[in-house]
């Protein structure tokens, strides 16, 4: 037997086939979807007078909101009564597959789907170009823009994958329930505190509004405060590195689907 | 119970293993242990936990107690070598939309033992179409393809649910020669089946699990060496493990040597009445043991 590598308990060879098989699995929706797009706008261009080719923030979010279907995905294999026991047993390590997933979704799709992205719009814009006379403009990965927002990409990604290892069915759904669900938790409780360190605020909480509804007009702009910037930043790292442990405790953890022969 | 003794160390020993799903206790306090070089068939009604007890064994589910060991090393770490050293057949196996020498491409190298050479020749043995996608091959054919998957994979503990299940006449004459293209000097095969006829002839040692533990372990010489079945018109005074009525008297499975009798009558009286078919197997042993003495 060769046991190079099979020895290893983390290896990267083995690390290489899960990428590798992971995007023999994705390139298909990815493809299929390049071409709507494409296509779409071709025929947008071909047919309206003043076509807009968008911009790298809009293409940047196409971009991301597919990696994130994508992650949200990673793990529906595992789940599914035949494949699973298959996914489980396959001779690798936990770890080397749950970092397939990430090596895939963090690094793989991004740069593969941006090269699609600006070969795509070299092709809308030149025909565009050439036809109409309109101006060339190709979709630039490496603007400030796309790498600034890359850890929010990157923080998605995380929760969509733990997501993806919690959830057998809708799993993109469900998660996006919960991190709602969350957010409109964390909005409820900004509003107490704010309630809390305000006089009028305090007020209505403490001794009551009767008869009448009271309105606190203040401007309020939270991102220009570098505390509040600093508590996300905070919370965010924190929700990234506890969604990264439990999506990857869940699939080392997995078991094959209960049933009695 | 009676004991099979074989040279050599055990290369796959189940220890005191409890499992069971929620509240339903599947398996309490089971152990067995299997050497290498034996095709071992495992029996048992249905709902018994055959399929369970594989998917324990290979590492597809944790128990909640007790220990699985292969070749010295525990099954229950999902270590990647541990893991290329079992292949598990599932009774109706998964059809990936890839051929089966894509799959090769894509799972096999996972496996570094992977006997390409074998895996083509038992594709061709079952005359199974390599560049047909398994998904859209029939039940039959998908469970011949993951069956030769299994075989050329190298793994040294090769766990089959219901492998004749599905498959036609000739197929599970393939099958059972094809038994005979594997090196089984170094391998385990663990069959579970409810076709005990199918393959009769080639499981040797023989687990009974019921009721959450195993029942007995046999070799296949036993069978021959201690059972007989008979037609007969009275039962009295016949030492009878288990009897079925006919019309014109009884069939019966007598604890003395002589024909032997098939797996599912054997099978059917130890269910039937574990005590006197474990105790048939004792007497006998022990009838043995005293002989070579």
């Amino acid at each position: 037997m060769k046991l190079e590598f099979i020895e290893q308990p983390y290896s990267l060879r083995r690390l290489y086939f899960l990428v590798r098989n992971r995007v023999f699995e994705d390139i298909g929706p990815v493809l299929i979807v390049s071409a709507a797009v494409l296509a779409l706008n071709l025929l947008l261009l071909l047919t309206s007078g003043r076509y807009n080719p968008g911009s790298v923030q809009s293409w940047g979010m196409l971009l991301a909101i597919g990696g994130v279907f994508l992650a949200g995905n990673a793990f529906s294999k595992m789940h599914d009564g035949k494949a699973g026991t298959e996914w489980i047993l396959l001779p690798a390590s936990s770890a080397e597959k749950y970092s397939a997933a990430l090596v895939m979704y963090l690094i793989v799709y991004p740069v593969f789907a941006s090269l699609i992205a600006v070969l795509e719009t070299l092709i809308i814009t030149g025909i565009g170009y050439f036809i109409q006379g309109s101006s060339l403009w190709i979709y630039n990965p490496l603007s400030p823009i796309i790498y600034n927002n890359y850890l929010n990409y990157a923080f998605f990604i995380l929760l969509a994958m733990a997501g993806s290892a919690r959830f057998r069915k809708f799993a993109i759904g469900k998660t996006a329930a919960i991190v709602f669900s969350f957010i409109l938790l964390g909005s409820l409780l900004l509003v107490l505190g704010l309630l809390l360190f305000d006089n009028e605020g305090r007020q209505i909480l403490f001794n009551g509004v009767r008869g009448h509804s009271v309105e606190i007009r203040r401007t309020l702009d939270l991102s220009k405060d570098r505390a509040m910037q600093i508590l996300m930043q905070i919370f965010q790292a924190g929700t990234a590195a506890f969604a990264l442990g439990y999506g990857y405790a869940l699939v080392r953890e997995k078991e094959a689907r209960d049933e009695v022969q | 119970m009676y004991l099979v003794h074989y040279e050599g160390g055990c290369m796959l020993e189940v220890k005191n293993l409890d499992f069971g799903y929620g509240k339903q206790k599947l398996f309490q306090q089971l152990s067995l242990s299997v050497q290498t070089g034996q095709i071992v068939g495992l029996l048992g009604l249905n709902g018994a936990g055959k399929t369970s007890l594989l998917k324990l064994i290979a590492g597809a589910l944790y128990p909640q107690s007790g220990e699985i060991i292969l070749y010295g090393r525990s099954t229950l770490h999902r270590h990647p070598d541990v893991l290329a050293d079992i292949y598990f057949v599932p009774e109706d196996p998964w059809g990936p939309a890839l051929t089966p020498l894509a799959w090769l491409e894509r799972y096999g190298v996972f496996r570094p033992a992977m006997n390409r050479a074998l895996f083509y020749r038992l594709l061709e043995e079952f005359q199974v179409d390599k560049n047909k996608p398994i998904s859209r091959m029939s039940y039959g054919q998908r469970k011949k393809c993951a069956l030769a998957q299994a075989m050329a994979s190298g793994s040294r503990l090769v766990l089959l649910d219901e492998p004749t299940n599905g498959l036609d006449i000739p197929s599970k004459a393939q099958f059972r020669r094809s038994l005979t293209m594997v090196d089984l000097q170094d391998t385990i095969f663990i069959i579970s089946t409810h076709q005990a006829r199918d393959l009769e002839t080639v499981l040797d040692p023989i687990l009974i699990i019921h009721e959450g533990s195993l029942l007995c372990s046999f070799p296949a010489a036993a069978i021959n060496e201690r059972f007989s079945v008979r037609s007969v018109e009275k039962l009295e005074g016949l030492p009878v493990i288990y009897a079925e009525q006919g019309a014109l008297g009884y069939q019966a499975l007598l604890a003395e040597g002589g024909s032997g009798a098939d797996l599912e009558t054997l099978f059917t009286a130890a269910i039937q009445d574990p005590e006197a078919f474990r105790r048939a197997l004792e007497v006998e042993s022990s009838r043995t043991i005293k002989e070579n003495l």
